[in-house]
Parts: structure tokens; C-alpha cells; sequence
């Protein structure tokens, strides 16, 4: 249930920041500016709400393209959908409210997974936008730019499954490193470890080299 | 913020770490209308409302719905029953999450046709005035079938609504179009449903069947069951037809002609439903090798697809080793063409891929292109 770690997470969230050397954040992750708009979401206001589901849906999904794979719009809308249900119960800052939004969809992306191999014999459709965006497609640099994140994120799947997960949490929700070690039940040394290997394999990987062009053309 | 210490910093100009914080693109943020609605429901209906309700009686159901379906709209209104649907709808006017619409492909044997101009004419069924507002969200009933069915119980447009209903309008203005309609509740009850298939070529029908029974196991008799339809990727569930059980409590639809996955589900009214079963649609891949000219040193190899849509991929690659896949899209016609090399002295098989979407599942096929030693026949 979100109320017991909305309580557990604000504490590490209000600590205080290390601040000064933080380079300029990655789209979509700029934080301090959701605290106001968590307040005015929390009381109501659906600009508030539009601001924090802009800032994080993107990163949401990024991260469950990789937890959930074949469900993860859907695992996105059941998040958003309990977020918006418990918000007035959430206890928190923006740092906390990334870290509940991302724990509950990691329970609620559990609960699609067990669902669907609880009925093995329904047909489960790969209902992912493969099919709908051939790399053909188009040379826009909007399509560039999401085919290098669709690049990326097939290579983030392809680490071992747990791993894959913190690095997700780590670099595109995130999370600190205590955050992320509660989510996904390690210590943060685990973590910490395990990202940092993550991201050592990804940066090495000879795939990862193509990662910002086009190179499905392959003849 | 700890969340960019110094142990990212190693990586932050890797093109994966770009990669994966990029900017967000428009197909992220393609849902924002549906949470907007979602947020200004559950603040409607107060904090303690469950807005991702079971659809039923089972969990499972919403939970096989959630794992099933894709598209930002289909992932807000998979899950929400169609009442809420409908609320969301309303609130959002006619850009937003689209109302339940007229089921748009296949139509059940043994019940008349609707078709759109029937749909959206006036429905001969009595309606109240507070239920007219919504007649364009259902299919016309069937005033045969209803008839002979079960006199007592009025069949009007309004039985798509009769979900467990989640009232999220607010409670200062209560619509009387949500009440329950003249079904009586069936606690305990149990509906069972299967289907023929989970697997269709395109074009082909599949059986749903079904079986309600009491809550001491007892089958219920001449209760009308409704068959739903959530095409994949599409919003919404769409009525598609509505029959009464026979003596043993079963009923049975055979819905024709299926060029969509779908998922069906059925509904007793009474706050009964039955689990979701899922059907996939299977496209048809025909081949076609050109005759190479006699000193022409490539092919073309013409894929032609039934059950798919212009802009599908099709990939055509030899397996193996050979770094050989290209990936094209279907024209308009269903047809895509690659050009091959004529191989030398053996002749060399390609393996057809037509990826999934949301409307039917991949299907692959082999195609044997002819050596020069070996013409074709």
C-alpha cells in the first residue's frame, strides 16, 4: 500500500540536497518546481496534477518499457489511475511523490505480470508499437530521437532483469540510491554496485555506440 | 540532489544515458488528456473512491484487461467500466476518451445488423427522457430477440451501463441515467465464459460461450447475458449482442469474420460478469518470387497480406548468420516488395515476418527464391 511508504520515503526526500554541482537536469526530470505543484494538485487543482503527470509519465513509461514490457501503457494508466485516487492521503514532497508514483507502479506492473501468467491459457497479444513504427518510418528528428530511446531502452532489457530494473530507477526515474534499494528490496551497496556495472556494460557495449543513429537498414 | 551524485557522472554523456533521459516525445505525453479526466473524476468522487474498479466479480477480469490492451486512450478506458467511460467522456466533451461506440465490424449471427445509419437514427426502444441523452452510445436493441427472450425485462439502451456503477458524477448532481436497471441482482452468482479459440486466421468466426449459475451452483435460466467486445488498442467496450440462457444456464454467440484482436467478456447484469477471454487475429502472408531477367543479378521478392494495414512492417530476413533483415511497411494494396539477390547455385529461403499490432498478431511464412541453376518452376 502507498500510505506506508509515502510516510517512510519523506524523510529521505526532505534531507538536504547536495545541490551546487548538479549539472543541468535531463528533460523531464526537473524536480523542485513539481513541490508547488504537488501542493496545488494535492488541493485540487488539475494544473498541478497536468504538471506532475507531464514531468513523470515520460520517465513512468520509459521505466515500465522495461519492468513490464508488453502491458506497460496500460501498467502506466493503473499508476496513475491509484495516484490519483490516494493523492489526498500522499504525505510528501515532489522527491516522495516520485518515489510513490514509481513504487506503486512497480506493484501495479507485479500484479499485471502475476495476472498473466495466472492464465496461461488466454492469449496474451505483444501489443507494443512495434508493428505501428517501422524504422522506415520517417527521418524527422522526432523519430530519431525516439528510436535512439527505443535503442537504448533494448539495450537496457537486455541486462539481467534485476539489474535492468535499478538501472531504470536509478537514471530515468531518478531515484536516489536508499530509494531505489527500498523499491526493489536491496541494500543500497547492491545498488549502487549493480547500477554502476549497469551502466559500465551499457556504455561498453558496441551497440551502444549506435545508439544515436539509425541503423536498421541493415542490407 | 543526490538523484545526479558524482556516480552517474561518469556516464552522463554516454549516448545510452542520453538516450534513456532524453526529452520526453509526443507519443509519451499523447495521454495527458485521459489522466486530466481521470484526476478531475476521482476528485469528483471524493478521495476514498475506487476508480480502477474489478470489473466484476473477479479481479482477474480487469486484470486481464490491463495486461491486454495498448494505446494511451485503451489503457485509461480498459479499465474503467463503461459508465465511468462515459462519465469521462462527458467531462471531457467530444475530443477526449470516446464513448462507448456501435460495434463496428462483426455482427453476430441471428441478430439484425445494425448498421451506422441505424445507429444513429432514434431507437424504437422506450427510453426515458434522462436515458436519451446517451442513446448514440449503444447499439439499437433488438426488439425480436429481447421480446421473446424475457417480456419482463426491458431492453433498452441503457444495458451497457448496468456495471457495477461507480457513481463519479458529483453527488451534488445526481443523474438518474446510472441507476440500476430492471435487472435484479444475482449475489453469488457465477458467470463462466469460454471461447472456441484464442486464435483466428483473419476472416474466420469464433464461439463465445457462457454458463451462469447461482450461488449453490444451480443454473439460471432465461437471464439475458450480454456479449461486450474491447477491440485492442481501441477505447472502449462495445456491445455486440444479447441473448437469454436456456435451461442449463448457457448461452452462446458466434461472433463472424474477425480482422481485429479482441478481447469478450459477458455480463448478467446484477453486478455479474464474467472473466475476459482473448481471441488474436492470425494475418495471411501470400509470395510471390519474380522471374529474374536472364543476366539481371537481383530479384523481387512480393509479400501480399491479408488481415493487415497499410503502414504494418514486414521484415524479410534469411535467419541464421546472414545480417539480411529489412524491414518495409505494407502499401495501401496489403502488398510489400524486397528486392533479393538471385542466388548462384542454391536456392536461398527468406523467412516473411509481419509484425504485430494492436489488430492481429505477428505471422511469419517462407519464401524459396530460385538459384540460376535451378529456375523456378
Amino acid at each position: 500500500m502507498p500510505h506506508e511508504l509515502a510516510g517512510k520515503v519523506s524523510y529521505i526526500a526532505t534531507r538536504p540536497s547536495a545541490g551546487a554541482r548538479r549539472p543541468v537536469p535531463p528533460a523531464g526530470q526537473a524536480d523542485e518546481p513539481l513541490d508547488d505543484a504537488l501542493r496545488r494538485a494535492r488541493a485540487g487543482d488539475e494544473e498541478g496534477f497536468a504538471e506532475l503527470w507531464r514531468a513523470l509519465q515520460p520517465p513512468l513509461l520509459r521505466y515500465l518499457r522495461v519492468r513490464s514490457r508488453t502491458s506497460y501503457e496500460d501498467v502506466a494508466a493503473e499508476t496513475w489511475l491509484q495516484v490519483v485516487r490516494d493523492l489526498s492521503s500522499f504525505v510528501g514532497n515532489a522527491e516522495g511523490f516520485r518515489a510513490w508514483v514509481f513504487t506503486v507502479a512497480r506493484h501495479r506492473a507485479v500484479d499485471a505480470a502475476r495476472a498473466a501468467a495466472a492464465r496461461p491459457s488466454v492469449l496474451v497479444p505483444d501489443v507494443d508499437e512495434v508493428g505501428r513504427h517501422p524504422a522506415a518510418a520517417g527521418a524527422d528528428l522526432e523519430a530519431l530521437e525516439q528510436m535512439s530511446t527505443d535503442r537504448a531502452l533494448a539495450l537496457v532489457s537486455a541486462l539481467p532483469r534485476e539489474q535492468a530494473e535499478m538501472v531504470m530507477l536509478r537514471v530515468v526515474a531518478g531515484l536516489d540510491v536508499p530509494v531505489v534499494a527500498r523499491i526493489v528490496g536491496k541494500s543500497p551497496g547492491a545498488v549502487r554496485v549493480s547500477v554502476h556495472r549497469g551502466l559500465r556494460a551499457l556504455a561498453r557495449s558496441p551497440q551502444a555506440r549506435l545508439a544515436a543513429y539509425d541503423s536498421t537498414e541493415v542490407v | 540532489m543526490s538523484r545526479f551524485d558524482d556516480d552517474m557522472s561518469p556516464f552522463r554523456d554516454e549516448p545510452v544515458f542520453r538516450a534513456l533521459t532524453g526529452p520526453a516525445t509526443p507519443d509519451e505525453l499523447a495521454g495527458e488528456a485521459e489522466a486530466r479526466a481521470a484526476f478531475r473524476a476521482a476528485g469528483s468522487a471524493g478521495p476514498r473512491r475506487r476508480l480502477a474498479v474489478k470489473m466484476g466479480a473477479s479481479g482477474a477480469a480487469a486484470a486481464a484487461v490491463v495486461a491486454l490492451t495498448g494505446g494511451a486512450a485503451a489503457a485509461y478506458t480498459a479499465v474503467l467500466p463503461s459508465p465511468v467511460q462515459q462519465t469521462l467522456h462527458e467531462a471531457f466533451g467530444p475530443l477526449g476518451v470516446p464513448a462507448p461506440q456501435p460495434h463496428r465490424h462483426a455482427k453476430p449471427v441471428a441478430t439484425p445488423s445494425p448498421t451506422p445509419s441505424q445507429a444513429a437514427a432514434p431507437t424504437p426502444a422506450p427510453v426515458s427522457p434522462a436515458a436519451t441523452a446517451r442513446t448514440d452510445t449503444s447499439p439499437p436493441s433488438t426488439p425480436a430477440r429481447s421480446a421473446s427472450a424475457e417480456p419482463t425485462i426491458a431492453v433498452s439502451p441503457t444495458t451497457t451501463t448496468t456495471l457495477p456503477v461507480i457513481a463519479l458524477t458529483p453527488s451534488a448532481t445526481p443523474t438518474p441515467t446510472t441507476s440500476p436497471s430492471g435487472r435484479p441482482p444475482l449475489p453469488g452468482a457465477t458467470l463462466l465464459i469460454t471461447t472456441s479459440d484464442t486464435e483466428v486466421d483473419v476472416g474466420d468466426a469464433v464461439t463465445i460461450s457462457g454458463t451462469l449459475t447461482d450461488e449453490t451452483g444451480t443454473p439460471v435460466a432465461s437471464r439475458q447475458i450480454v456479449l461486450a467486445e474491447h477491440l485492442v488498442g481501441e477505447p472502449g467496450w462495445n456491445r455486440i449482442d444479447e441473448v437469454a440462457t436456456n435451461d442449463a444456464g448457457e448461452v452462446s454467440f458466434t461472433v463472424p469474420d474477425l480482422e481485429h484482436n479482441a478481447h469478450f467478456a459477458l455480463r448478467a447484469g446484477g453486478h455479474v460478469h464474467s472473466n475476459v477471454v482473448s481471441v488474436g487475429v492470425d494475418p495471411t502472408i501470400t509470395t510471390a518470387v519474380a522471374t529474374p531477367a536472364a543476366d539481371a543479378s537481383d530479384t523481387t521478392v512480393t509479400v501480399t497480406v491479408v488481415g493487415a494495414e497499410a503502414g504494418d512492417a514486414v521484415t524479410l530476413d534469411r535467419g541464421g548468420r546472414h545480417p539480411t533483415a529489412r524491414t518495409a511497411e505494407l502499401t495501401t494494396t496489403g502488398q510489400a516488395t524486397f528486392t533479393v539477390p538471385v542466388p548462384r547455385d542454391h536456392p536461398v529461403t527468406y523467412r516473411v515476418l509481419v509484425h504485430r499490432t494492436h489488430a492481429h498478431l505477428a505471422k511469419a511464412a517462407l519464401v524459396e527464391v530460385p538459384s540460376r541453376a535451378q529456375p523456378a518452376p
